[in-house]
């Protein structure tokens, strides 16, 4: 701010110029913010001996503050129900889990700002306000990034926001899965202390645990399922596992597992696969219907039914799904070699065009994008056709373990090791298959060690 | 169902009568001397076809879809109109055969003198074909795709307008052969020789060669966009 006093020199002012003000003012410094009707107002009313403010500078403003930049929803009870690639959408997805990788960033400080610079009376600036800075939030396997700035997942899992904080969980922990939760897609591990309900899905790339029976259900996990009831699948539930699979019973389900299956007390009328061993515990433990297969060995009490015959088929040799993968991935490859012939195609007319001059600059670039893409296609190509080789070698891979039968081999019972095939006619007892010189023979049974260790393990 | 059976079949050839269009699936007609039959046309899906001598027959648009080919003689048999998937035609006896406008996809074929054989209007789909004497045989227009070429002779060919896309040729030779507009694209080559072979207007665009001799051929017009050739001899 500032002020004028104009003092006469004598008794009396004749008159007050407003140039003479204006190079008071300038012998001052004061050049911004004058109030030029100040100044009239003085020459006019020839105000003198008095302090008047004739100039007011330009206060700074204030910064606003800083604040936290959530990378998640902190509502996570509402569902998020997304349209897939035909438009359809599944209420069943309703996306309640939020998840994360070890390294996402899950929330970051914006800055606080700097207000407005101000001026004086001088023409000098005034700096803005800094507001106040934001505060990230803590909790549990979360970390500040190296700048300080971000919080980041410390480890993969489910992002949870409660009491103000923050948390990456490994585990995802519910009473049921129902319509209150939707389908389960979790990157940690998934335990149900309850139900899954009919036609639901659970996906984890962890361990799922099951406290009791499920029904018609699709389970994935990349880690082992463990149920503590029994799998009644009515033909519909499927089970898949990096691991291995642990359950009372399987019952009409397709059951694949990369380790081995575990199963208390029955398997029936269902298609089983493991890459490790098959066992069903139970002293009076059956597998009746269906088809089990094992790349290790299977163990079983019975296997059939005595009064009512059905086909069982026990198989020692290749997941039966190879073949069918490889057939796909046959068929992928033709249909791609489609795909570069209507690229060799496309570029043969451009080629046409090309050599009579006509090819606008569009159409170079897709020219050059042509010619990319048949690169690209002919890596493709290139895999698929190393991924059919490695299905063939696993499908021609020659298998060697036995089947052990600690009680019958009941009529209907199919015997498969490698490419021999054994039809059982009548009951056979205490007895074990193994495959020698090309032909499956069969010996009196034993209890190896290895088996002994897995009837014993909890 | 025709009502053929494996000695009604064999009658009816001995005594000269066609065989065309008939329904034989799954006859067992292994071993059988059935040399100089009208087949033409009839469904063989899985029949046993093993050491089969079907020289010279007539098995143009037959179905074989299943059928057992082991040590088959196909000398001289026209097998135009066909289809093959699937299968090794290995132990088989090709020589001189005509298959015109066939389809053959994911065969192997090794081992076979097929010179002067006709394969005009084929089509070869991810196949394995390994020394072979293609020499002077009919190739033209035909569309070898990704398919593996090992130690094949393919001298003095008619090559024109063949499309050997995507595949994959070692020591092969088309010594003296004709590839006006053939295409080689995206193929792969190694050991290969083109020695005075007519090359007019060749597509070698994206080719990954290593040894290529072309010594004394006519070139006229070659596309070799984004080719990589090594140790190419001129």
């Amino acid at each position: 701010m500032a002020s004028i006093r104009v003092v006469p020199l004598g008794d009396e002012v004749s008159s007050i110029s407003i140039s003479d003000l204006h190079e008071a003012l300038q012998d001052a410094g004061v050049i911004h913010g004058i109030r030029t009707e100040i100044l009239h107002q003085i020459a006019e009313e020839k105000s003198v001996n008095k302090w008047v403010t004739i100039a007011r500078g330009d206060q700074p403003g204030e910064g606003k503050d800083g604040y936290v930049l959530y990378r998640f929803s902190k509502d996570g009870r509402r569902a998020k129900l997304t349209e897939d690639g035909s438009g359809r959408v599944n209420i069943k997805d309703m996306n309640l889990i939020q998840n994360v990788a070890k390294g996402d960033i899950l929330c970051e400080l914006v800055p606080p700002e700097v207000g407005k610079s101000g001026l004086t009376v001088k023409g000098e600036e005034i700096l803005g306000k800094i507001g106040a800075p934001g505060m990230l939030p803590s909790g549990k396997n979360v970390e500040p990034s190296p700048d300080g700035n971000k919080l980041v997942a410390a480890i993969d899992g489910m992002v949870v926001w409660e009491d103000s904080g923050v948390s990456v969980d490994p585990v995802y922990i519910v009473d049921k899965v129902d319509s209150s939760t939707g389908n389960v897609r979790f990157n940690g591990f998934v335990v149900v202390n309850g139900e899954v309900g009919d036609g639901y899905e659970i996906h984890a790339q962890k361990d799922v645990t099951i406290s009791m029976s499920v029904g018609r259900v699709i389970i994935t996990s990349g880690g082992d399922i463990r149920i503590a009831g029994g799998i009644l699948g009515q033909e519909k539930a499927q089970l898949s596992a990096q691991g291995s699979i642990r359950a009372k019973f399987i019952q009409d389900a397709h059951v694949k597992a990369a380790k081995e299956i575990m199963v208390d007390d029955y398997i029936r009328n269902s298609e089983v696969y493991a890459a490790g061993p098959v066992v069903v515990k139970s002293p009076q433990g059956w597998i009746s219907g269906g088809s089990v297969s094992s790349e290790a060995w299977i163990y079983c009490h019975t296997i059939g039914h005595v009064a009512n015959p059905v086909d069982t088929k026990l198989t020692i040799g290749h997941n039966p799904a190879l073949l069918h993968d490889r057939e796909a991935c046959k068929q992928d490859l033709v249909n791609k070699i489609g795909d570069f012939l209507k690229l060799q195609a496309s570029l043969g007319k451009l080629r046409t065009m090309k050599a009579m001059g006509q090819l606008s600059r569009q159409q170079e670039e897709l020219y050059e994008k042509i010619l990319s893409a048949l690169e690209t296609v002919r890596h493709s190509l290139y895999a698929m056709d190393a991924r059919i080789h490695e299905l063939t070698d696993k499908i021609n891979m020659v298998f060697s373990g036995n089947i052990y039968i600690d009680g019958v081999a009941n009529e209907g019972t199919w015997i498969m090791i490698g490419n021999a095939v054994r039809e059982i006619r009548k009951p056979r007892v205490k007895t074990q298959f193994s495959l020698r010189d090309s032909e499956i023979v069969e010996a009196e049974f034993v209890l190896l060690p290895e088996i002994k260790e897995r009837l014993e393990s909890e | 169902m025709s009502g053929y059976d494996r000695q009604r079949l064999v009658e009816a050839i001995e005594t000269g009568q066609p065989v065309e269009g008939e329904d034989l699936r799954g006859l067992d007609l292994s071993g059988l001397d059935l040399g100089g039959a009208n087949l033409r046309g009839s469904d063989l899906r899985n029949a046993n076809l093993s050491e089969t001598n079907l020289e010279e027959s007539h098995l143009e648009r037959v179905n074989l879809e299943g059928a057992v080919l082991h040590k088959t003689n196909f000398t001289g048999a026209h097998l135009s109109g066909i289809t093959l998937k699937d299968v090794d035609l290995s132990s088989c006896i090709m020589t001189r055969v005509t298959a015109l406008d066939s389809q053959f996809l994911r065969i192997t074929l090794s081992g076979q003198d097929l010179s002067r054989s006709k394969l005009t209007g084929s089509t070869i789909i991810y196949s394995r074909l390994k020394d072979l004497n293609l020499s002077e045989a009919g190739l033209q227009k035909m569309k070898v795709l990704f398919t593996t070429l090992e130690s094949c002779t393919l001298d003095k060919c008619a090559l024109n307008e063949s499309d050997f896309a995507l595949s994959r040729f070692t020591k092969i030779t088309m010594n003296d052969s004709d590839l006006t507009l053939v295409s080689f694209m995206a193929a792969s080559m190694q050991d290969i020789q083109m020695r005075n072979a007519i090359l007019d207007r060749v597509d070698f665009t994206l080719i990954n060669a290593e040894g290529l001799d072309i010594t004394g051929a006519k070139q006229h017009g070659l596309v070799m966009e984004r080719a990589k050739v090594r140790n190419l001899t001129r």
